[in-house]
């Protein structure tokens, strides 16, 4: 640093100018600013939160106009287990009780029964849907001029 | 915040018990109505110039070799196509109604719709067997079973069939119909297994409510000496019965000869691991304990199982001789045969002999279950036992209805020979036998009431009001 000793009196002249000057004050105050901030943020919050809502909204509103039918679901009543074996009358235990599978098929049974005891047959599950055919069936004529011709 | 918070959580709190109502199906089974009452205006019917013409079954002679279950299942296959539900739902509406209500237009279309299935019925109810095959010998519980629910449905359209002929006044096709009903209920209970009996019964029942139709249709004959020959029992238990009580022996076939052969200490391990977790998978009854696993259930019941052997004649170093978990497979079954016996040695009795020791014999049995479930050493075989004194009043009760309407149609036969007076009690009809009511042994109870006769049966402790029937009969000018 210079010695105040060699500076010009322009120098010491600028010197004691600038020593009179002080920084300004901010245009955004500090505390505002935090303060301004915070609105900000929980603006963008709410607009979220709103949105949302009015979604949820709309979504309540279609489920009281619009129910949903009752699922059916339906037990299948054939039993299926492994695919059927034909056991004959002399083989031993052993082999039966390894080739045969109880499971969903045996259980089924049992309950189907016992619902049915209690509740009557309306308690047996039903199908919803008909697969059946509504051509009339071919006769033997038709079946036979079908094959020859292809 | 917190009041954002608060609303959106109301709001899917709402939502999401909204979302969860659906209607509550009513259980019309359980619920315990008033009697069933069947107001009739009947017109007098004398016993037709050939007592036999009508019939509720194929004659002998028009009955021919075959096995019908191949034409029930191709009946079944031959349904018309669409959603069923409607239909079902429909038909079910239809036959609560009278006859004279019914939407002849639309029920025809949907009769019509099945007339390809019902040619197949028409072959079926012919044939002089019906052998469904099930193979319960060799396949216990997992036996393939007929498609049960299919053949009530076929029913219930056959029911509407038979109400819109009646509503046409076309009685020969009504009985023709009925003929079938009643022989599809039997050929379906020829299944070995009691489910087959109950579907059975369960068409039966359908049809003498449409019996119930015929007899107040203006003219319509007299079916008293084609009820009488029904046979009877209409739908017979005893073959399903048997096929119970011994279907733990096809499900489980090494228990066959578990008395008579001695196994190692490895076989009989390995045994009661293996049906404690065929057991576990079946899932029947509750099973508390199945954590502890098998050699814990068979130490649980060894102290019991090894005295039950001693007390029934083997001597202790018989026992002692046998594997642990064999003296205790041993023990519980013959505890199950013991028990299970007790219970099915009723059906080879009439239901109203049977009746009171079934009941005693079910309440031992639910008594056992409790205290050895209580006491951790349940015997799981007992699970597969059905409610037996439940099916067997089923079997009785269709019985009855059978007989109730042969009473009726014996009331018009007596008014047809009395230029339409009713008779003052059943003593007055001397014509033909009235029958008593097979539930309680006694007369129906019959008084004439304003005019009117009125024939009910008693209700027994069994008898759901709802199930039980009244019948007002008032002569048709």
């Amino acid at each position: 640093m210079q010695n105040e000793k060699d500076l010009t009196p322009g120098q010491l002249e600028l010197e004691s100018a600038l020593g009179k000057l002080r920084p300004s004050q901010g245009v955004v105050n500090r505390d505002q600013l935090m303060f301004r901030a915070g609105i900000s943020a929980g603006r963008k919050r709410n607009r979220r939160w709103r949105f949302l809502t009015m979604i949820l909204t709309v979504a309540l509103g279609i489920s009281v106009l619009y129910r949903p039918t009752a699922w059916t679901i339906e037990k299948n009543q054939y039993l299926t287990t492994a695919p059927q074996q034909s056991v004959h009358p002399l083989v031993s235990t052993d082999f039966i009780r390894t080739q045969r599978k109880s499971g969903y098929g045996s259980a089924n049974y049992i309950k189907l029964r016992n619902k049915v005891l209690t509740d009557g047959i309306d308690a047996l599950p039903q199908r919803n849907f008909s697969y059946g055919t509504t051509e009339p069936p071919m006769t033997r004529r038709e079946l036979l001029r079908m094959m020859l011709s292809t | 915040m917190n009041r954002k918070y608060f609303c959106f959580f109301v709001i899917i709190a709402v939502m999401v018990s909204l979302a969860g109502i659906r209607p509550v199906p009513s259980n019309t089974s359980k619920d315990k109505e008033s009697i069933r009452v069947i107001e009739m205006t009947i017109t007098p019917a004398g016993e037709p110039t050939e007592a036999l013409k009508y019939k509720l079954m194929p004659s002998f002679i028009d009955q021919t070799p075959g096995n019908a279950a191949i034409f029930y299942l191709m009946a079944i296959e031959r349904q018309p196509h669409g959603d069923r539900k409607e239909l079902r739902d429909k038909i079910n509406d239809w036959l609560k109604i009278s006859v004279d209500e019914l939407p002849r237009q639309e029920s025809k279309n949907i009769i019509n719709s099945f007339s390809l299935a019902f040619r197949q019925l028409d072959r079926a109810v012919l044939c002089e067997q019906c052998d469904w095959q099930t193979p319960v010998r060799t396949e216990g519980f997992s036996a393939l079973i007929p498609p049960l629910s299919e053949f009530r449905h076929l029913g219930k359209v056959l029911a509407l069939q038979v109400r819109l002929q009646i509503a046409d006044g076309k009685y020969n096709e009504a009985i023709h119909t009925l003929q079938n009903g009643f022989t599809m209920a039997r050929h379906v209970a020829e299944n070995p297994i009691l489910i087959g009996d109950l579907v059975g019964i369960g068409i039966a029942t359908l049809m003498y409510r449409e019996v119930e139709q015929f007899i107040q249709a203006p003219d319509s004959p007299n079916l008293y000496w084609a009820l009488s020959a029904l046979p009877r029992p209409f739908i017979d238990m005893r073959r399903a019965m048997e096929c119970e009580r011994d279907i733990i022996l096809m499900e489980f076939p090494e228990l066959r000869d578990l008395e008579t052969k001695k196994l190692t200490q490895q076989q009989a391990s390995t045994l009661a691991n293996d049906m404690f977790s065929r057991l576990s998978e079946l899932g029947v009854g509750d099973m508390p304990n199945e954590q502890l696993g098998a050699a814990a259930w068979v130490m649980l019941q060894y102290h019991n199982a090894r005295a039950y052997l001693i007390e029934h004649g083997r001597s202790p170093d018989q026992v002692e001789a046998l594997p642990v978990a064999q003296v205790v497979l041993l023990y519980q079954l013959k505890e199950f045969i013991h028990i299970r016996d007790q219970i099915f040695k009723w059906f080879n009795v009439p239901y109203l002999q049977a009746k009171d020791g079934l009941k005693k014999a079910e309440d031992y049995f639910n008594q056992y279950v409790s205290k050895t479930r209580k006491k951790m050493t349940p015997n799981y075989f007992l699970d597969f036992l059905p409610a037996l004194g439940r099916a067997y009043y089923l079997m009785a009760r269709l019985e009855r209805n059978i007989d109730i309407l042969r009473c009726i149609e014996a009331v018009r036969m007596y008014a047809a020979d009395h230029n339409g007076q009713l008779p003052g009690s059943l003593d007055d009809i001397t014509k033909v036998p009235v029958p008593p009511d097979p539930l309680t042994g006694k007369m129906f109870s019959y008084k004439i009431v304003d005019g009117k006769a009125v024939i009910e049966s008693i209700l027994t402790p069994d008898d759901d009001p709802k199930d039980s029937s009244r019948y007002e009969l008032t002569v048709r000018k």
